[in-house]
């Protein structure tokens, strides 16, 4: 009775708002629910004067105004951020593919000694032409690169001011998860972009790991989000980054042992003869290393130096 | 494109005033996908014919929410730019966009409602707020009306509330309703029945003696 009783006022609501019915018509349509409905309507229809309730002319005027500024402004931020690269800086890369180009012309034209190598430098022509084209990807990748940029300020905004609403993190969150997803499927990002990235996202996970103490529960729930989003694009960038800071260590190591790997293979052929490795690294290996390896493996035992290089050997590719 | 005015008509001042919501609007709904899907692209045009459509169901619905003209008006505004923000992101396939640009809406109020206090504050409506009369009488009493039924519906459920706040201040329908609601429309209906006699007791009890209800 009382599901019917809602229904039929549903059915009364959408037909005076309509204009299709008035309530006197109604309440005759459904006569066994006339004495419930009837107020009900009338009440209804004192609710529906808020529809006579309109925005002042100069308010509606002034936040029209306002909106389109603000649409302004967002074009202009849009546009700002698409030429993401000026086409000068280009100018290396297709330099770059150019003498690629050139070389692999006259390599192949060397290597088929000048005669039937017509075909062979056209092919690789063909081929080599698109890499020089500037690519969608990064400049799409900076463009969500600002986004979070411009989100990240509102929330620090936010903080600073001490209401962070939980729709500005949720923004957050979705500009975040929208880089990283273009993270996981670009191509390739050049080393300078990668940088700025990791220096955002790790930014983002130091900010809102700060505010995480300051607020509420279910916001805190979603910085904790935010906060994991940006470390998977943290480890996302890694590949892109440049090896310049941890290269230094490995370089070292790498660069020494490489020289040992020829006397560890032979040491293990014949453990007995130490003197031979020294003779065949200083054969093969240049001139710089051998005097310094050839004191050690004579005095020392054959197994301690074998151990030692190979672990560095493989870890040198 | 199916749709016209943008921009242009929006800089010229047509349209926001524009009284053209339906409360039931299904049919309208075609046209306004691809408005929605041109506005998602940044098609300006599109963008500014969604913010005539909205502008005034969206000023409605907050002086629903609020029953206050200044907070109605900022919280309009703030609504629009963080639209213009997230438009982009919008997708169909989670909730038609009157929901989804009301769900904001209500966010907005959440926002407010933390930073203002619990309920927030009621004022009378401005007497210079326009009200769709015929004559100057009428107008006031149809304001004294409005603020009558606006206090009763600040005395509501927040649930409650809500629901009249989108279904007479938005214009949404009730399957709009329960998608900006997360809710059933069956739940809408009987949210909206209870709010509905609530409000009859809050404003009968007002109601000078003898005053007879006019049809």
């Amino acid at each position: 009775m009382k599901r019917r009783l809602e229904e039929t006022l549903e059915e009364c609501l959408a037909a005076l708002a309509g204009g299709q019915s008035t309530v006197e018509e109604c309440l005759a349509l459904h006569p066994e629910l006339a004495a419930e409905l009837e107020p009900l309507l009338h009440t209804a229809r004192r609710l529906q004067e808020v529809r006579a309730a309109d925005p002042s002319p100069l308010y509606a005027q002034a936040a029209r105004q306002r909106f389109l500024a603000a649409m302004a402004s967002r074009r202009q931020r849009r546009l700002e951020a698409r030429p993401a690269r000026p086409s000068w800086r280009w100018v290396p890369a297709a330099l770059g593919s150019a003498a690629l180009v050139a070389f692999a012309v006259w390599a192949s034209v060397l290597a088929l000694g000048g005669g039937g190598g017509s075909q062979e430098p056209s092919m690789v022509v063909s081929e080599v032409t698109p890499t020089s084209a500037p690519e969608p990807v990064v400049s799409d990748i900076q463009r969500q690169v600002a986004r979070v940029q411009a989100q990240l300020e509102e929330v620090r905004t936010g903080a600073e001011s001490g209401a962070v609403e939980s729709v500005v993190i949720q923004q957050l969150k979705e500009e975040t998860a929208a880089l990283v997803d273009s993270l996981d499927e670009a191509e390739d990002i050049e080393s300078e972009d990668a940088s700025q990235i990791q220096e955002l996202l790790t930014d983002q996970k130091q900010i809102l790991s700060e505010m995480k103490e300051k607020v509420a529960p279910e916001v805190a729930q979603d910085l904790d989000d935010a906060i994991t989003i940006a470390q998977a694009g943290l480890d996302t960038i890694q590949k892109y980054l440049p090896p310049t800071p941890t290269a230094t260590p490995t370089a070292t190591p790498s660069a020494t042992p490489s020289a040992t790997p020829t006397p560890t293979a032979t040491p293990e052929e014949s453990p007995t003869s130490t003197a031979t490795p020294t003779a065949t690294a200083s054969a093969t290996a240049t001139p710089e290393v051998t005097p310094a390896q050839t004191p050690e493996p004579t005095p020392s035992p054959t197994p301690e130096d074998g151990e030692e290089p190979s672990p560095t050997a493989t870890a040198a590719p | 494109m199916g749709y016209d005015g943008g921009v242009a008509s929006l800089a010229a001042g047509g349209g926001g005033l524009r009284r053209c919501q339906p409360l039931y609007p299904g049919l309208e709904a075609q046209g306004e996908r691809l408005l929605v899907d041109a506005a998602r692209v940044g098609d300006e045009g599109a963008i500014a014919e969604l913010y005539n459509r909205y502008f005034p169901r969206l000023y409605r619905y907050m002086l629903v929410r609020t029953g206050n003209v200044g907070d109605a008006e900022d919280l309009t505004e703030e609504v629009f730019i963080r639209v213009l923000d997230a438009l982009e992101r919008f997708e169909w396939r989670q909730v038609p966009f009157s929901a989804w640009l009301f769900r904001i809406a209500h966010n907005a109020v959440v926002s407010h409602q933390r930073r203002d206090g619990a309920r927030g504050r009621f004022s009378p409506l401005s007497p210079n707020l326009p009200v769709s009369t015929q004559g100057p009488e009428e107008a006031v009493e149809a304001r004294l009306a409005l603020d009558e039924v606006m206090e009763a519906t600040r005395n509501l459920p927040e649930a409650q509330r809500r629901v009249i706040a989108l279904r007479f201040g938005a214009g949404l329908s009730v399957a709009e309703t329960a998608r900006a609601l997360g809710k059933s429309g069956g739940n809408v209906k009987v949210i909206q029945h209870k709010a509905i006699v609530k409000l009859r007791e809050m404003l009968v009890d007002k109601r000078p003696e003898g005053h007879e209800e006019k049809a």
